[in-house]
Parts: C-alpha cells; sequence; structure tokens
C-alpha cells in the first residue's frame, strides 16, 4: 500500500492519517478495542503483572516493616537504588506531558495519535516514581509530616531543602498531568457512552462524560481549557526534573554539583520518556492494528526526538568531563576518572555505549523505519537511562573524600524485587488502561484527518 | 497560492545603494572613532571592543542555528523569513577579520596570558595563546562555511526550485548543529568564560547560547519590521509570521532566564568560595544593580510585553520587546565581560556605545551589499506557498 502525501507532490509531506481513514472507521477501531470481548492474551497479561506487583508489594511490606537496612544501603552509600528507581520513573513520565503539552504549542499534529497513550504512560510511571520516596522514608506512617501542616511535635517542613520542594513539585505534576489527560478524554468518553446499549457500561462511561453532548459552547470552552493545561503544564513539566536535579546539584558533592545539571535532566528525562513510548507503542500499534493512525512516520519522528535528545546528554556527559578538568578541583577531576575508570566504571560505559552511541543508527532512514531495530534501541535506552542515574548517584558517592571511608553498594534482593515490582505497577495499569480507555485521542485524530482531507481537496480543486 | 505580485520582492538598486551607503559610513564613521579609543585607553578598548565582539558573534551563531533548526525540523511556516537569516549569516566571515584584534589585545584582557597563579598554570596546555587563536579561528571559518554553504545552495534553488536542495539542506542541518553547539560552547568558554581563568561553569555555553537564539530572534524581527516601514514584503511576511517570532521570542526569553537561574542558583546554594567569587563580583557596587536590571531587563520586561495575544501582533509594540531584548542581550554580553575591567563599579565608557554599534552596522552593511538585487524570500522552496498561506492560531 503506498503512503498518501498532502499535497500530492514534491515538498508534500506524509499523511498522518493513512489509509483512506473515515471519521466512522476511526471511531470504530478505536472503540472497537475497549468495545470487543476481552483478547485472549489479556487475562495471562494481566495476571502476571499483577503477580509482579504483589511481590512488589510484598517487598515494601518487609521494608516496612523490618526498617530500610533490609536494602543494600550503607555509608558512604545513603542513596542508590531508591533513588535511581525514582528519578528513572519520573524521568519516562516527561515524554507524555511534552508530546501532549509542549509538542501542542509548537503546532506537531502528529502528536495526536501518541498524546493519550504517553500521558497515560506518563501518569502510571509518576505512580510508580512516588512509591520510592515514601517508602525511603522507612516510618511511611508519618509522611504527613512532608507536607507544611502545623503539628504539635513543633516540628516544621525544612523548606530550604530540595527533597521538600520535590514533594510539592511531583504531586503537582501529577495531578495537573491527570487533570490534562482528562480534559483530553471527555469528548471520547462521550462516544463510547454514545456507542454503549443502555446499561451499566453506558452509565459509567456517561458519569466520567461529564455530560458532554458536542456542542459547539462545549468544545470552545475544551480547547481553552486543553491550550491553558498546556501552557501550564509546559513549565511544569521542566521545574519537575529541574527540581529533581536540585536534589543533587546543590549539595557539594562532586559528580553532583553541576550547574548544567537542570537542562541536562530534563533532556535525558525526554529521552528516556520516548524510549518508552517506542518499547509500548511498536507493539501495541500492531497489537490494536493501529498502523494507520500511527504510522511509520509518527515512529521516525520519535526515532528523531530520541536521537537529538540522546546528543544533548552525550553534549552534558562531555562538557562535565571537560570542565572537571579545567575547573582544576581535584576532588572533582578524582570523581569523574572514579566514574569512568573506577570500579563501577563498567556501569559509565553500559550508559555511554546506551545512551549515546545506540541511538546513533537513528541516522540511518532504514532504522528510523524498520520497527523491531527501534524497539531495541528503545530497550538500550530504557537501560541506558536507568544506569545513567546510578552513575550519577552511586559512583560520586562511594567514594568520598577520604579513602579511609570509601566503599561499594551491592543491592540486595529486597532492592531488585522491589524494582521488579514497580515494573508489575506499571503494567497492571497499562494493562486496564488499554482495554477501558480509548487509547487514541479519538476527537484530535478527526480533527487531524479533517484537515488532511481539506488540503487535498484544495489541491485537487487546483489541478483540475 | 503565488507571492502577492504587488509585493516587492528584492531591494531596489537606488534605495538598496544608500542604505549600503548609510551602514558603511556609519560603520567606518564609528571604528575610526573608536581607534582613537584605542590610543587613548588600550585596556579599555579590549574590553569594549571583546564584548562588541561576542555580541556580534552571538548572533551570527544565534542566526545560524534558527536557520539549520528551520531545515532539520523541515518547518512550513518559516520559510519566508528563512532568506533574511541566511543573508546575515553570509557577513560571519566578517568576524574572522574582528577576531584579528581579540588575539593581539589578549594579553591585555585575559589574565592567564600573564597569570603565574599555579591554578591557572596547571591550564596551560588549553589555555595559551596559539592554542586560543586557532581554536577562535577553527570555529569561526565552521561557522562561515555552514553559513555559506546552507545560504548559497538556498539561492541556488531559487532559479532550480528543486525540492531535492531542502533534502540537501535538511540533511546538513543535522550535522551542523552538533558541530555549532560544540563550537559555539567553546567559543563561549573560551572568549568570556576564561576572562576569570579559575572559575567554570558547565552550563556556560548554554547560558551563551540561549541568550544567543532569543538576541537573533529579536534581530530579525527589527530587520522585517524596517524593511515593512520601507514598504517592502508587507504582504509576504504578514502579522501571522510575526506573532510567532513573537511567541518564539517569549518562550526563549523564559528558557533565557531558566537557564540564568539554575546557574546563579545552584551557584548561590551550594556557596563554594571558588563558584561565587563570579557572583560576588556581580553583586558588589553598582554591578549588583546592573545584575538586577538584567533580570528585570532581559526576563520581566519582554516576558510581560510578549505574553498578551494583541502585543504580538501589534507591529509598534512587537518592535519595541524586539529592540528591548536586543539592547538587553548586549548588556548581557557586558555583565559578561566588565566586571573584569571595572570591579570597582560599573563604568560605561564612550567606546561601549561605538564599537557594537560599527560592528552591527558593518555586517549589516555586508549583508545589504550581499543581497542586493536578489530575492528576499526562497522563492524556490517547496514549502513556500505553505508560508505563505499560515495562519497562526
Amino acid at each position: 500500500m503506498s503512503e498518501i502525501h498532502v499535497p500530492a507532490r514534491p515538498g508534500g509531506r506524509v499523511a498522518l492519517v493513512q489509509g483512506g481513514q473515515t471519521f466512522g472507521s476511526l471511531t470504530n477501531l478505536v472503540s472497537g478495542i475497549t468495545e470487543a470481548s476481552t483478547p485472549k492474551w489479556w487475562w495471562p497479561a494481566f495476571l502476571t503483572s499483577l503477580t509482579v506487583l504483589s511481590v512488589g508489594v510484598g517487598m515494601a511490606a518487609y521494608l516496612i516493616s523490618t526498617g530500610i537496612g533490609v536494602w543494600g544501603l550503607n555509608s558512604p552509600v545513603g542513596w542508590a537504588f531508591d533513588i535511581t528507581n525514582f528519578v528513572f520513573w519520573i524521568g519516562i513520565g516527561h515524554a507524555g506531558t511534552l508530546i501532549s503539552a509542549i509538542l501542542f504549542l509548537f503546532r506537531q499534529k502528529w502528536r495526536t495519535s501518541i498524546n493519550r497513550f504517553a500521558e497515560a504512560m506518563t501518569l502510571f510511571a509518576v505512580a510508580c516514581a512516588g512509591i520510592y520516596p515514601l517508602i525511603h522514608l522507612g516510618r511511611v506512617w508519618l509522611m504527613w509530616w512532608l507536607f507544611p501542616a502545623p503539628n504539635a511535635n513543633a516540628i516544621y517542613p525544612n523548606f530550604r531543602s530540595p527533597l521538600m520542594w520535590d514533594v510539592a513539585a511531583v504531586s503537582t505534576y501529577a495531578i495537573v498531568s491527570l487533570l490534562f489527560w482528562y480534559v483530553g478524554l471527555i469528548p471520547d468518553l462521550a462516544t463510547l457512552r454514545d456507542r454503549a446499549a443502555p446499561g451499566l457500561r453506558q452509565r459509567i462511561y456517561g458519569f466520567f462524560a461529564l455530560g458532554w453532548r458536542g456542542a459547539a459552547r462545549h468544545w470552545q470552552h475544551y480547547e481553552m481549557a486543553y491550550l491553558l493545561l498546556a501552557g501550564i503544564a509546559t513549565p511544569l513539566v521542566i521545574s519537575v526534573h529541574t527540581i529533581v536535579s536540585m536534589d543533587f546539584a546543590t549539595s557539594i558533592l562532586p559528580g553532583w554539583h553541576a550547574t548544567i545539571f537542570p537542562p541536562y535532566f530534563v533532556a535525558g528525562a525526554v529521552f528516556s520518556g520516548f524510549a518508552m513510548v517506542l518499547t509500548l507503542m511498536v507493539p501495541s500499534r500492531v497489537i490494536f492494528g493501529l498502523e494507520n493512525i500511527v504510522t511509520t512516520r509518527h515512529l521516525e519522528n520519535i526515532c528523531k526526538i530520541l536521537l537529538a535528545t540522546g546528543l544533548m546528554v552525550g553534549y552534558a556527559y562531555s562538557t562535565e568531563f571537560f570542565i572537571a578538568w579545567y575547573g582544576g578541583n581535584p576532588y572533582e577531576r578524582f570523581t569523574f576518572m572514579n566514574r569512568a575508570f573506577g570500579p563501577y566504571g563498567w556501569a559509565y560505559w553500559v550508559m555511554v555505549t546506551c545512551n549515546v552511541l545506540s541511538p546513533q543508527i537513528f541516522w540511518f532512514k532504514k532504522a528510523r523505519t524498520t520497527p523491531w531495530i527501534m524497539f531495541v534501541i528503545s530497550i538500550f535506552v530504557n537501560i541506558g537511562m536507568w544506569f545513567e542515574r546510578f552513575v550519577i548517584i552511586v559512583t560520586s558517592l562511594h567514594r568520598d573524600f577520604l579513602p579511609s571511608s570509601w566503599g561499594m553498594f551491592v543491592p540486595t534482593w529486597v532492592d531488585i524485587f522491589e524494582f521488579i515490582g514497580t515494573f508489575g505497577l506499571f503494567f497492571t495499569l497499562f494493562l486496564i488502561f488499554v482495554r477501558f480507555v480509548p487509547i487514541v485521542a479519538l476527537s484530535e485524530v478527526k480533527a487531524v484527518l479533517s484537515d488532511q482531507n481539506h488540503e487535498m481537496q484544495h489541491v485537487e480543486r487546483a489541478a483540475s | 497560492m503565488k507571492v502577492s505580485s504587488n509585493d516587492q520582492l528584492s531591494v531596489p538598486r537606488p534605495r538598496g545603494w544608500r542604505l549600503l551607503f548609510g551602514l558603511i559610513s556609519l560603520s567606518l564613521g564609528l571604528g575610526l572613532l573608536s581607534m582613537l579609543g584605542l590610543a587613548s585607553n588600550q585596556r579599555q578598548f579590549g574590553f569594549s571592543y571583546l564584548t562588541g565582539f561576542t555580541f556580534i558573534a552571538s548572533l551570527g551563531t544565534g542566526t545560524l542555528f534558527w536557520i539549520m533548526i528551520h531545515h532539520i525540523t523541515d518547518a512550513g511556516w518559516s520559510v519566508v523569513l528563512r532568506r533574511l537569516l541566511e543573508n546575515y549569516s553570509k557577513s560571519l566571515p566578517l568576524l574572522l577579520v574582528l577576531f584579528v584584534p581579540i588575539v593581539m589585545n589578549a594579553e591585555l584582557v585575559y589574565r592567564w596570558t600573564t597569570s603565574v597563579e599555579e591554578s591557572v598554570l596547571a591550564k596551560q596546555s588549553w589555555l595559551n595563546l596559539p592554542f586560543f587563536a586557532i581554536r577562535g579561528a577553527i570555529y569561526l571559518l565552521i561557522w562561515s562555511g555552514l553559513a555559506w554553504w546552507l545560504a548559497t545552495t538556498s539561492s541556488r534553488q531559487d532559479a532550480t526550485a528543486d525540492p531535492a536542495s531542502s533534502k540537501r539542506m535538511q540533511g546538513a542541518s543535522a550535522p551542523g548543529l552538533i558541530v555549532l553547539a560544540l563550537t559555539t560552547t567553546y567559543a563561549s568558554f573560551d572568549w568570556l568564560m576564561s576572562l576569570e581563568p579559575t572559575w567554570s561553569s558547565t552550563i556556560f555555553g548554554v547560558y551563551f547560547w540561549a541568550g544567543s537564539i532569543v538576541g537573533s530572534l529579536a534581530l530579525l524581527t527589527l530587520a522585517i519590521l524596517g524593511l515593512h516601514a520601507a514598504g517592502w514584503l508587507r504582504n509576504t511576511i504578514r502579522t501571522e509570521h510575526l506573532h510567532d517570532l513573537g511567541k518564539l521570542m517569549f518562550g526563549f526569553t523564559i528558557f533565557w532566564a531558566y537557564i540564568a537561574f539554575s546557574q546563579y542558583f545552584l551557584i548561590w546554594y551550594a556557596n563554594l568560595p571558588e563558584e561565587t567569587s563570579y557572583f560576588i563580583a556581580r553583586r558588589t557596587g553598582s554591578w549588583n544593580g546592573l545584575s538586577w536590571s538584567l533580570a528585570i531587563g532581559q526576563f520581566l520586561v519582554p516576558f510581560l510585553l510578549l505574553m498578551p495575544r494583541t502585543f504580538k501582533r501589534n507591529a509598534p509594540i512587537l518592535g519595541f520587546a524586539a529592540a528591548w531584548i536586543l539592547l538587553f542581550h548586549y548588556v548581557d554580553m557586558y555583565w559578561l565581560v566588565m566586571p573584569t575591567l571595572h570591579s570597582e563599579g560599573v563604568r560605561v565608557h564612550w567606546l561601549d556605545l561605538t564599537i557594537p554599534v560599527a560592528m552591527l552596522s558593518g555586517t549589516l552593511a555586508l549583508t545589504t551589499w550581499l543581497s542586493l538585487g536578489k530575492p528576499l524570500v526562497p522563492v524556490g522552496d517547496p514549502r513556500l506557498s505553505e508560508s505563505l498561506a499560515f495562519h497562526s492560531s
């Protein structure tokens, strides 16, 4: 099948909706995913995820009942898997907001096919991330101390600590992301409601559709609300990873204290998030038959963003190294030499290989248009970005200023199974999402299709 | 849609020659006047010259960045703007000539050329005059080469209207942007950061880049409004395009503030003596006032001015905002350079006015000369109709 171009002449762009779709066929395709009977693979997948999740819950219960000593943390490595996994998951979330908010402000219409999916991923990733700071508290029942609630103990949160800003930033981000996602969902939920036979299903979708009837006035309010939320979410998503970076960069620790951290972390977050979008999207578009909506052009764009953001983190790695030498501080120099050639040197080179070298294959169009290649690379990037956080956190801590206080970090089985458990949570939520919620922003794709048809007619009229 | 036939697409010769003559006279006049300053106070001249040079260099690299970012993203809306950027970027080779006095005055400006401090000597393999000069020449040659190749390829497309040219320019822009990012970073380390040879900041290159992209947008906006005032391109570059330029200036004003704040805040918070020295110098005496004026002038004022939709679509207000941004971009360069010379406080010298104006009018004269009689929009670009029909929202 040949690709449709708009307009059909040199310089025309590849159409975003392929395969001669109409409004009706799009509605049937996307709504059909939630309306068809449960696919055979769904229950086994769901039960597996649930099992993995329960392992994570078990680990958390063991940790809370016993103490955080069951993790491999020690002195000097007081932060390791917990914060690594927190930053890893938070970073993954960023792609969703980037696609839904920042690409919206940049009028990138290709976002409409993947934004719903990516935003859902954001919410689930933030949920996974949120676990770690809580259970790392040790006495999780005192978590309310994190909030500025006046209390009888005369203990008040230290607002000068970036960890407190994290609480505010991440929870605000979670709420705004949820609102943004939900506002975008309303017209599509109404579509599902209208297609459902009278009964419980119709009542539930009807409840969440908030009485949407598709009136012009509804659309006008919806568009304005969406634009405003995009405007709010854009600085918010940047602030979240900026503050995460400040958890490290406000310290005076060599390897953590670098002024480039805020933009470097934001770029890394987008990089890791897009990798996860690709990991999930490559199989999903085939399983749900979405190839005409999430086309090769969409995948190619994602690959290009991976290449660009991979180069940005590469820029940060190299600049840090240069300045570590140029700055002349012996501790800084040692930290970076130790990072690359010390006992955790292997982790550093895994990071460089996965994050900087592996995306270079996307210079080739063949790689950008071959799903299995991008799937493999996306897995590499997921691994590389996890190692990036591990390298930053552990290698900066494990060799203290005095060699007498040097140490090593080795994860315990609780560390490892807790991390695996978060994947259980992520995929459990994800499987529920694909089963009950329209996974493509139907009304937005229809708007793209409408523009596309309009332009085609225009060109045809001009030609005749 | 075709380019509107009642629109003048190239600068007509007689008026163009008058403009060129004016710019050259201004440049030469102020340039010669500045020579008097060189004779009377060579050290002041060296620093004022560096301020002007980095200002002009940042506008050139910023322009080159915009050309390549438009190519690489396959942007449709901005095609009508691109030729103006390309024409300005063709003035980059002039910087090779302007770089010579930087090297000649280096011993008066850069402490590391003569310092015997141990911490400075430790960097001698990087901070030494021959290598500094060679690196500078390499950066400038790369920028000039990129700019000329892109501009001439685009000009040739005017006649051929060959879509393959667009593909070639797009392909070259990907490695081009990588090279530009690295060279701009190291140029800012060499020319500006090394003024304080014991101080360093990993974000410094990004800071310089953030200023340069917003400054070059402001220059482009002013150039368009100038052409409009003279009656050219009014129906080609419309309010829709200006509105988008306003949005971009708004966005990158915030980006500059974000980077500037990140740098200041992390150094302030960690409070390490080897790093805070930079900001202590800029918060002492009247420098404190200038630092505040930078925060207000390069962030708050354009942020508020460019927020309302109606302001972005209003030529006088947009023009005022662009001129303001360009002025404060210069103040930013001044703020980076001058505390090294005048640690006692802000001492504005008349050379701080004559040198940048002489340089800017020089680059604009070269731009005008190279674009006389040629179309001011890429008439052979396959995306031109898309750009002409563009509607901002």
